[in-house]
């Protein structure tokens, strides 16, 4: 089952849009800028396309999720009306994390007698995507996957399996994560118990954050990115690439790298900071390398193997391919 | 949504404070005995009682559940599991020869609940990361197949209380479509002080026992749990001689698009849901011999099932069983849908528990006594946090 890349919508610090990504991904490659230390994702231009009102109890997961879904769904050349029947799933590593602290922290500073519903209620993993539904009235099926790095192939395969089952022709699939302190300092703390090696090359980066949604079609011919042409998300390690270059994100020693592919295997956590849901920018990106648009240009292929690896030894792999395939 | 053909049960497991297993589960259910208490494992600080449905402390002395380096979701899961696994006669040799594929649904279990850790970090001391090691490494449906060696598809769902649900609903694609042999579907969750708190403050949680579409019904019990089915492919099936207990005929999940935290009032999703479930299902509703409903014992859930059940399934049999396992979230529509599978072999549903006096504004009413059922399809349903609403369409199996 062939999926049609219809829409691409890019919230990150790095700037939002597809150009922005590209910028980043020309900065990083030609060493000319590090990753930031605090990230800190513009969230301003939701006010296009939903009331400000509206905005008053959305927290910044939620935003980010809201806006790239958005600019995903414009980019495809739609509006929200196309969408009524449409899926929605949403791949995140963590999930809501500073709504869930805020809910803690009312707790602690309050009491549980006090502490905030709301916060409560909105730290709720599926709100985010069920926020997009509500926005712009989406009655298909809407799911969120929670699986560490691993979650955006999981949201890819989810998209695949509805639809080849014909459930839905069309799916907003996206991903997002945030940053916070508590994450910054975890991470720190945790990738100093670990060698270079098992840390998988991101001990010296600083946790990412951003959203990325997609809009696919089972319609061939509604591709403008090009397609997704095969999902696997299991414990079985994919043969080593012996042509296709791979975008590699998540967690994997040298050695489990060496086995990936006897080419290339290009690692972009300098562009997003460490963030489980990397996959979906590399996926991003791969469409561009694979429309020529990436300057300079690192590599000319035909395809390219996004893989993501959790410390489960769980790969999800994809393979993107342009439209004139 | 077109006709598919149905995916095979073979497995079944469970396991909540009604039982360490299913055979136990269902027996407490058809006595009706429950006793929701105060939480054990943290305190209410709340000045009254709340009570829960909590899995015993005796369960942790089960083999291989004391594994403290492991979240309790994933060790209800791998109990739950290890049940089915066994009903469905595989073991280590057979799994090692097939595409297994894991899709769970949980809810807490994929949360970032460290409250005891994040006070700590507070209070700018270095707080022991052990919670934080346990969570990275319990991710329910990673960890299960991580555990078992599987092959095939992974997939941890997280959409709240219909997780368990949509995991079997899915798991059963993945059969269809050729993607795996086998696939351990279904959901596991724990009770949390953080969620605990955080629906005591959303005032849906009832001081005494939950009463599912009573009359004085108050919201909920939380309780937690596992439910797991073995599904798979006739191919695999006749390998090993495997018993089929019920298919899964249909599935549908739609979203109201109403609001973030409560249903639809006429259950606009719901209906959609069911629609779809009965289209891949080829059946109509006349064809539903009993509904499993979600039945939490809120006002507002209460009444939009039952505004769907005025409309579509008048006089159809209704069982309720939040009254005795409480509401397990992300498990929910995991174990109710192996528990609707049992009411189908047995051929009957129990009284719904905590039901006692008729709501009239609700128009229909659950199962007050035993009931015995004629037909061989049912239909279980899970409604979310965030509008969410899945249907599972069961029929019972041919070697039952």
């Amino acid at each position: 089952m062939r999926m049609a890349l219809e829409g691409m919508g890019i919230v990150a610090p790095f700037g939002n849009g597809i150009k922005a990504l590209k910028q980043a991904a020309f900065l990083k490659i030609s060493n000319e800028s590090n990753t930031s230390s605090t990230p800190a994702t513009d969230t301003e231009p939701l006010k296009k396309h939903v009331p400000v009102r509206s905005l008053r109890r959305v927290d910044h997961f939620t935003r980010m999720t809201l806006l790239a879904a958005y600019e995903a769904v414009n980019d495809a050349g739609l509006s929200p009306a196309d969408m009524k029947d449409a899926g929605i799933v949403l791949a995140t590593g963590y999930g809501p994390a500073r709504l869930t602290f805020d809910f803690l922290d009312s707790i602690i500073d309050y009491g549980p007698n006090m502490a905030s519903p709301l916060a409560f209620s909105h730290s709720v993993h599926n709100i985010p995507a069920a926020t997009v539904a509500l926005s712009m009235h989406i009655n298909g099926p809407c799911f969120t996957v929670s699986q560490f790095e691993t979650s955006v192939a999981a949201a890819f395969l989810t998209a695949r399996t509805w639809l080849a089952e014909e459930r839905v022709d069309r799916v907003l699939v996206g991903a997002v994560d945030e940053y916070t302190e508590l994450l910054q300092k975890n991470s720190t703390r945790m990738a100093l118990e670990l060698s270079s090696d098992a840390s998988g090359g991101r001990r010296n980066h600083t946790p990412g954050e951003g959203a990325v949604f997609f809009c696919l079609h089972a319609d061939a011919s509604r591709a403008r990115y090009g397609f997704i042409d095969q999902v696997k998300v299991s414990r079985v390690q994919p043969d080593r690439a012996q042509i296709t270059p791979i975008f590699f994100s998540g967690a994997a020693g040298p050695r489990h790298r060496a086995a990936l592919t006897t080419t290339s295997l290009h690692d972009f956590s300098n562009v997003y900071g460490n963030i489980p849901t990397a996959m979906a920018f590399d996926i991003a990106l791969a469409t561009c390398v694979l429309q020529g648009v990436l300057s300079p240009r690192i590599i000319t292929p035909n395809t390219i193997c996004c893989l993501s690896r959790d410390r489960f030894g769980t790969v999800g792999k994809l393979i993107v391919t342009p439209q004139e395939i | 949504m077109r006709k598919e053909v149905p995916v095979s049960v073979t497995g079944m497991g469970c396991v909540c404070a009604a039982g360490f297993c299913l055979e136990v589960c269902l027996e407490t259910l058809a006595s009706g005995k429950r006793g929701p208490a105060d939480p054990t494992r943290f305190t209410n600080d709340h000045g009254r009682s709340y009570p829960v449905f909590e899995i015993p402390q005796k369960f942790f002395m089960c083999e291989g559940m004391s594994d403290e380096s492991k979240s309790l979701t994933f060790r209800f899961a791998l109990h739950a599991t290890w049940q089915a696994l066994w009903q469905a006669r595989l073991n280590a040799t057979h799994l090692g020869k097939a595409r297994v594929g894991v899709c769970l649904g949980t809810s807490v279990g994929a949360s970032l609940n460290f409250l005891d850790f994040y006070r700590e970090h507070r209070a700018h001391t270095t707080p022991d990361l052990t919670p934080i090691h346990r969570y990275l490494t319990s991710n329910p449906a990673l960890a299960l197949a991580q555990k078992l060696g599987a092959t095939g598809p992974v997939q941890t769902i997280v959409n709240a209380c219909s997780s368990g649900a949509d995991a079997i609903g899915m798991g059963a694609a993945w059969i269809r479509q050729g993607l795996c042999d086998v696939v351990i579907a279904g959901g596991a969750d724990e009770l949390s002080e953080v969620t605990y708190n955080g629906f005591i403050r959303l005032m849906i949680a009832d001081q005494n026992a939950c009463k599912p579409f009573d009359a004085n019904r108050k919201g909920l019990n939380l309780g937690e749990g596992a439910g797991i089915v073995i599904l798979e492919s006739p191919a695999f099936m006749s390998k090993h001689k495997a018993c089929e207990h019920a298919t899964i005929c249909g599935y549908g999940t739609a979203a109201d698009a109403h609001h973030l935290t409560a249903p639809h009032p006429e259950g606009l999703g719901l209906k959609k849901a069911i629609a779809e479930a009965l289209q891949q299902a080829g059946l109509g509703t006349r064809d539903i011999a009993f509904i499993n409903a979600h039945g939490t014992g809120t006002l507002n859930n209460d009444r939009a099932e039952a505004a769907v059940f005025k409309e579509l399934f008048l006089g159809k049999p209704i069982v309720a069983t939040k009254g005795v396992t409480g509401h397990t979230l992300g498990a929910a529509g995991a174990i109710e849908a192996v528990f609707t599978i049992a009411h189908l072999a047995a051929g009957k549903i129990p009284a719904s528990p905590g039901f006692e006096r008729p709501d009239p504004e609700l128009g229909v009413a659950p199962t007050s006594r035993p009931k015995t059922i004629r037909g061989k399809v049912a239909m279980s349903q899970s409604l979310a946090f965030g509008g969410n609403n899945s249907v599972l369409i069961i029929r019972k199996g041919r070697d039952v």
